[in-house]
Order: structure tokens, then C-alpha cells, then sequence
């Protein structure tokens, strides 16, 4: 490996480099919680606002429990998943099938609602501190041809993408996963093969609480714990999601990576700026270009 | 009654409709083991709320519908599905992201999605074509395709009893034929309710006639009594008022 010099070519190079690899492992995060904002947009037809604040309350259980308690990370994560599951559920019994399906507005209104009271019952139960969760990552990195790769990140990265094959699996493969898929293109069509709304309307809740809790997870271990710790990541995760079309998995995948990388070249080479507002315009641009996303289509109208 | 108890649907005094509008008014329908029935009727007399009536889709505000003797009145639609109601709902309504394989699969959800083969094996033996389309998004396929995998989901429901809303809406009279011949054999045995503004077409195929007006029933019979044009006409003149 030959050390890149001082004002050669091969530092511009590497500090692009150093820069896409940054991103993809920052956009592997919006990735997944992007997943999260694109099932329930897919199949319920709203964007759930809560998103951050449900998954940061689940990832304050890990803390309390696996170390708060002292209890160790695994027993952390089993009740974290378990509070997940059961936000999951009780937001879908007690907010979206009161309000019923098919009304964007109201139910955007609702999540808006149970943010604020999610971040404040966070706030109530586990205080107001700055906490570092201790992850049990690895520390320190990699140097690949003169860029760095932090081992943490990299396990995050795999993490992520662990998560959205299993996501992939479980709609491809398994009989509630067809049903949650028929669904999201007809509702009333899927109705008449058998599929429960409520029962779709559930796990899509649940399951999308579950994408929530590994985010927020990930989060903390890079940065910290505190109220309202991931809302950043939420407004980066839904322009991911937006870019991909907002109805679209594979889209918002490919969005948080490219998001990412975009708001790492930015970092690296625009003002600060640019990559503060970089997620408004990446709306704006969308919006005025093409609605549809990266990979979703305007899609005919349901019946 | 006898129809009742072997299996047949019996609609008594249905009334139901959408929001604070009415748009059934006491329907009466008997469909007995193995019959074919069918449903004419203008554009807009409620013979496609009927049949959601039937499936659930629609609330029923009063009356009673039972299958087989058991009341579906009240049921999920899911629950419907079930106790062996298939539907094929107007427009076809394929799920147009899914290939034909995978629209044909997911009729099986009330079962776990298992058992499918032999199903599939059926439906691609009727219609061939959906053989050569198999792994085509549903999207993409003609009409008369789309009726076809429609049609093919229905046989992968194993129904107790099909409804089929306007099977020939927008099909090549020689399409239709072949359509309805496909149907015919496919559920031999199988009582169906056929909905129709075709008229002759539907007189072929079925045994019992409702025609349909204002969301009342204003004649019935065996096809037969309405196989001559002006019986028919009559109905509907009658329909019309
Ligand atoms: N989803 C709906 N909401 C409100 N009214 C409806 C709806 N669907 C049908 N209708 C009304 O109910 C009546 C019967 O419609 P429909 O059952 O579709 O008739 P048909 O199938 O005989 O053409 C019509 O007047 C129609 O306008
Ligand atoms: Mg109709």
C-alpha cells in the first residue's frame, strides 16, 4: 500500500472514498428506518410521526435493563423487543383502528399527537440525562487502501442489512408477509382471498416498531441516549424514504444509502450548510422532479 | 329450507347500502346446491352490492343471509372467505404487482397458503395461457387474462359457493364463450351466483333468474320464462319504473 502524499491525486481520491464509505455506513441506518416509515406508508396509507419517539422509548428499555438493571445487553434487547412489539400492537389497537384506515390526514395528526406523548412518557421514565449505552461493538478500524473503515459502523452496516433481508424473507416467503403485500395493492382484494385488515394492520405496526427499535438501537451505540435522540435520524430516514418513492422497500433502502453518501460528500466537501439543509432540499428536488421517487411509481388509483 | 341445510344460499329481506344511503331494499335470493343463479339487471340496481352484501364487504342493515344454514350476516369478510364464499369482484381486481403464480397462491391465505399444486395445476389446465404468462405481473396481462387468473383464483379458494360480478364486462363475444364454457366445468358442482347486464349470455349458463331494479327484486324465475326476448323485456320495462 503506498502512502498517498500531500496534494496528490491519490488523497482527493481517497478522501472520497473515505467519504461514500461514510455515507453507505451512516445510510445503512436511514435505511432501516426507513423501511420502517415505507411498510406502514405502504400498506396503511399514512406516515406514522412517531416512528422516532417509539423507537427511542424501546432503546431506553435496552439501556435500563441491560445496564441501568445491570442485567447485560441480551436480556436489554429481548425486553426492548418485547416493549417494541407491544407499542407496536397497542398503538395499532388503540390509535389507528379507532381512527380507521384509509384517512391519511387524521392519522398523521394522531402519530404527531402520540410523539409529543412518547417523548414526554420518555422523558418521565427514564429522566432527562445524556446516557452512552456501551454497545457491545468493536472498537477501533480498519485501513483498506488508506480509507478507514470503523469496525462499530461496519457492524451496524451488516446489522441493518441482516434487517432488511429478514424483512424481504418474511413478505416474500411466509403466508402473512403475502397477505401484508396483497394488501398494500388492494385492499379489498386481499380482503376477498381471506386476509384480515386487522390482523395486517397489526404487524405492520408491530413489525415496523421492531425495524424502529434496531434503528434507534444503532443509533445510540455511535452517538448517545437522551430525549428525543433520534428525531434527526427520523427526518433524514423519511427524505430517504421520500426518495425512494415512500411506498417502495426496495426504494427506501436504496435511498438511505444514497442519502448517506450525499450527506457525506456534502460534509466533506460543501459549507455546513448545505448539509443541514441538505434533507429539505432533497424533499424539495423530489417533490418537483419526480413524486414517484427513485423507484416508486404513481400508481393507478384504488378502486 | 332444503336448501338451507345441503349447503345452498338463502338471502331473506336484505337491506344495505353505503353512508346514510339505502341501496338494497329487502332483497330475497335462494341459491340452491349446485345451481347456478343468475343476477341481471340495469347499470346501478344493486347487483354488485348483493354480492358484497354477501361477502361482507357491505353491512347488512337487516335480513338474513346464511350458508349452508349458518348465518354470514355479521361476519368479517375474512370469516366469509372462510366459511367458502369466493368472489370475483367486478374489475377483476388482480393484484397487479404479483405474477399470475403468486396471485394464484395468495388465494390460499385462509389455509396457511399451503396445499396450492394441485389448485394451480387445475387453473393452468383450464387456461392455458395464464401457463405461458406464469411468472408475468398480473398488471401486464390483457383483460381477458386478467378474468382468467380472477377466475383461477376463485378455484384455488375452493369455494362452497362462487359469486362472480360481470365475468364478460369489456370481452370479445368469442372470449366470453370460451370464459363462461371454462367456468361451467370448473365448478360443475359448485352452486354460483353469475351477475350479468349481459343478459343471453348469462341465460345460458345459469338455471335461476333475479332481475334486479332500484335495489329490489322486480321478477324471478327459471331461465327458461326469460328466455324469450320479450319477457325479458318486460322485466326490465318493469325494472324501469
Ligand atoms: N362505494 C359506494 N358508495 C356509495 N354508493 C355506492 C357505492 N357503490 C355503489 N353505490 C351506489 O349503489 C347503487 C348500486 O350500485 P351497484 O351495486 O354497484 O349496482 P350495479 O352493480 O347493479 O351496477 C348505485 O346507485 C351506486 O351509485
Ligand atoms: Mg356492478
Amino acid at each position: 500500500m503506498r502512502q498517498p502524499r500531500v496534494g496528490s491525486p491519490g488523497v482527493a481520491v481517497s478522501t472520497l472514498l473515505q467519504a461514500i464509505v461514510n455515507g453507505l455506513m451512516t445510510g445503512s441506518v436511514y435505511a432501516l428506518l426507513a423501511l420502517s416509515i415505507a411498510l406502514i406508508f405502504k400498506t396503511m396509507d399514512t406516515v406514522n410521526f412517531a416512528t422516532a419517539s417509539m423507537g427511542a422509548f424501546c432503546a431506553f428499555l435496552f439501556f435500563q435493563v441491560g445496564t441501568v438493571l445491570g442485567l447485560g445487553w441480551g436480556a436489554g434487547l429481548a425486553v426492548a423487543a418485547a416493549g417494541a412489539v407491544v407499542l407496536g400492537w397497542a398503538v395499532e389497537r388503540g390509535i389507528v383502528r379507532p381512527l380507521g384506515s384509509g384517512d391519511l390526514f387524521r392519522l398523521v395528526l394522531a402519530t404527531m399527537g402520540l410523539d409529543i406523548v412518547l417523548n414526554n412518557a420518555t422523558q418521565i421514565f427514564f429522566g432527562s440525562g445524556v446516557q452512552n449505552i456501551n454497545a457491545p461493538l468493536p472498537s477501533g478500524g480498519l485501513n483498506v487502501g488508506g480509507v478507514n473503515v470503523d469496525l462499530a459502523r461496519l457492524v451496524i452496516l451488516g446489522v441493518a442489512v441482516a434487517g432488511a433481508v429478514v424483512l424481504a424473507l418474511v413478505l416474500r416467503y411466509t403466508n402473512l408477509g403475502v397477505g401484508m403485500r396483497a394488501y398494500a395493492q388492494d385492499p379489498q382484494a386481499a380482503t376477498l382471498m381471506g386476509v384480515p385488515a386487522r390482523t395486517v394492520s397489526r404487524w405492520t405496526w408491530i413489525i415496523s416498531s421492531l425495524l424502529g427499535l434496531i434503528a434507534a438501537i444503532m443509533v445510540a451505540s455511535v452517538s448517545v441516549l437522551s430525549v428525543g435522540f433520534l428525531q434527526g435520524t427520523f427526518i433524514s430516514a423519511f427524505t430517504a424514504a421520500v426518495l425512494g418513492g415512500l411506498s417502495s422497500l426496495p426504494g427506501a433502502v436504496a435511498g438511505g444509502f444514497v442519502l448517506g453518501v450525499l450527506e457525506a460528500l456534502s460534509i466533506a466537501y460543501a459549507p455546513r450548510a448545505v448539509t443541514i439543509a441538505l434533507p429539505v432540499l432533497i424533499i424539495l428536488v423530489v417533490l418537483m422532479i419526480r413524486p414517484a421517487g427513485l423507484f416508486g411509481r404513481l400508481s393507478a388509483t384504488r378502486a | 329450507m332444503a336448501a338451507d341445510e345441503s349447503g345452498g344460499l338463502s338471502l331473506r329481506g336484505v337491506t344495505a347500502g353505503y353512508g346514510r344511503s339505502t341501496v338494497l331494499h329487502g332483497i330475497d335470493i335462494e341459491v340452491r346446491p349446485g345451481q347456478k343463479v343468475a343476477i341481471l339487471g340495469p347499470n346501478g340496481a344493486g347487483k354488485t352490492t348483493v354480492l358484497r352484501a354477501v361477502s361482507g364487504l357491505v353491512g347488512v342493515r337487516s335480513g338474513t343471509i346464511t350458508l349452508g344454514g349458518a348465518a354470514l350476516t355479521g361476519r368479517r369478510p375474512d370469516e366469509i372467505v372462510k366459511r367458502g364464499v369466493a368472489h370475483v369482484p367486478q374489475g377483476r381486481r388482480v393484484f397487479p404487482d404479483f405474477t399470475v403464480e403468486e396471485n394464484l397462491r395468495a388465494a390460499a391465505y385462509s389455509r396457511g397458503g399451503r396445499d396450492v399444486d394441485d389448485d394451480v395445476a387445475r387453473v393452468l389446465d383450464a387456461f392455458p395461457r395464464l401457463r405461458d404468462r406464469f411468472g408475468v405481473r398480473a398488471g401486464f396481462l390483457s383483460g381477458g387474462e386478467q378474468q382468467m387468473l380472477a377466475i383461477g383464483r376463485a378455484v384455488v379458494q375452493r369455494p362452497r359457493i362462487v359469486l362472480i360480478d360481470e365475468m364478460s364486462l369489456g370481452l370479445a363475444p368469442i372470449l366470453i364463450k370460451e370464459l363462461y364454457g371454462r367456468f361451467d366445468r370448473l365448478f360443475a358442482d359448485v352452486p354460483a351466483v353469475i351477475v350479468e347486464q349481459n343478459p343471453s349470455v348469462a341465460l345460458e349458463h345459469c338455471s335461476y333468474v333475479y332481475v334486479l331494479s332500484n335495489g329490489e327484486v322486480k321478477a324471478s324465475g327459471p331461465a327458461s320464462e326469460f328466455t324469450s326476448h320479450e319477457r325479458l323485456m318486460q322485466a326490465y320495462a318493469g325494472a324501469a319504473d
